[in-house]
């Protein structure tokens, strides 16, 4: 109240209502009543303990979920992503001239890549 | 050893109960009358409402008491659930407010004045929501400005503006029974 001065009409009437609007004081029993009824409460609440171990049981299937998401493809999906390897590789290859040993020279004239590299995109993204 | 590490971890989870519960017992001890009395405030005036709206703020201080290192932090979250609290039961009982609140004064012959406080308490339900809060924290709770924003989660202008109209509203609403030459009186 200090931070906000009144003036003496205000402070009056804020002095009356404060007197005429208060909560009646509690009694010892009724604060007995009150923290007995507040005890039942806080027992049906799980103990922190539980929560913990809920917190532990939900991060571990999470890591599992994780584990199994990132592990490696199975055989049957590296073949198949191989041969399309493979088949890529030859088709880029017979564009830009090469054959066999060709494909790991170092001297590839990389000039020829643009065009190429269209004539692929065209090859490989046309539906 | 093997049979040493559960053991331990058996007190040691104990322990932080037992402190857990302390701690929560002393927070109950400090804020349960000012919990009370601001919940009745709010409430317009209902004993059993303020006891309902002060239980589950508690409760609920309860579950976030881990979170809560600091206690003066842990004491403006209370207060603000304990008003959103009370901001809740107001919305779901507001038809029955005037009947009950009117009942209610009556059967307490021991509070002082029980048709001044009524009549309080429906100058207080005119103000909108942020009026009320803001008033009954400032002036009746005795919270500072900064606290109340802190709160509210509103500034400092908001909650001056908010002052200034509530005292407006309520100077022309409680007229007749502070009229303004006793007021005007130094």
């Amino acid at each position: 109240m200090s931070q906000n001065p009144l003036d003496p009409r205000d402070a009056a009437l804020v002095d009356q209502i404060q007197k005429s609007y208060t909560a009646p004081s509690m009694s010892t029993e009724s604060q007995r009543a009150f923290d007995q009824r507040l005890q039942a409460s806080v027992r049906r609440v799980p103990k922190s303990r539980n929560l913990v171990s809920g917190a532990l049981l939900a991060a571990a299937a999470i890591l599992v979920w994780i584990q199994i998401d990132s592990s490696p493809p199975a055989p049957h999906v590296l073949a198949e992503t191989a041969e399309l390897t493979q088949e890529r590789n030859e088709a880029y290859a017979s564009l830009l001239g090469l054959e066999g040993d060709d494909l790991w020279a170092s001297d590839v004239d990389t000039t020829m890549l643009p065009d190429s590299y269209q004539q692929l995109s065209s090859l490989f993204l046309t539906p | 050893m093997e049979h040493v590490k559960p053991r331990l971890f058996a007190l040691a989870a104990t322990q932080a109960e037992i402190s857990l519960d302390e701690r929560f017992q002393q927070f109950v001890e400090a804020h349960r009358e000012k919990a009370i009395s601001l919940a009745w405030r709010l409430t317009g005036g209902q004993a059993q409402a303020a006891e309902d709206v002060a239980q589950e703020a508690f409760l609920r201080a309860y579950k976030a008491l881990p979170r809560f290192r600091d206690e003066s932090r842990l004491e403006t979250w209370f207060t603000r659930i304990l008003i959103r609290q009370a901001h809740n039961h107001r919305r779901k009982h507001t038809h029955h407010q005037e009947t009950v609140t009117a009942s209610l004064l009556t059967t307490h012959p021991a509070m002082p004045d029980p048709g001044l406080q009524f009549r309080v308490a429906q100058a207080l339900d005119t103000l909108s929501r942020g009026q009320r809060e803001t008033f009954v924290l400032v002036y009746l709770e005795g919270f500072t400005i900064a606290e109340t924003s802190k709160i509210l989660r509103r500034s400092s202008g908001t909650i001056k503006t908010h002052l200034h109209r509530a005292l407006r509203r309520l100077r022309s609403e409680l007229e007749d029974l502070f009229p303004l030459d006793e007021r005007t009186t130094p």
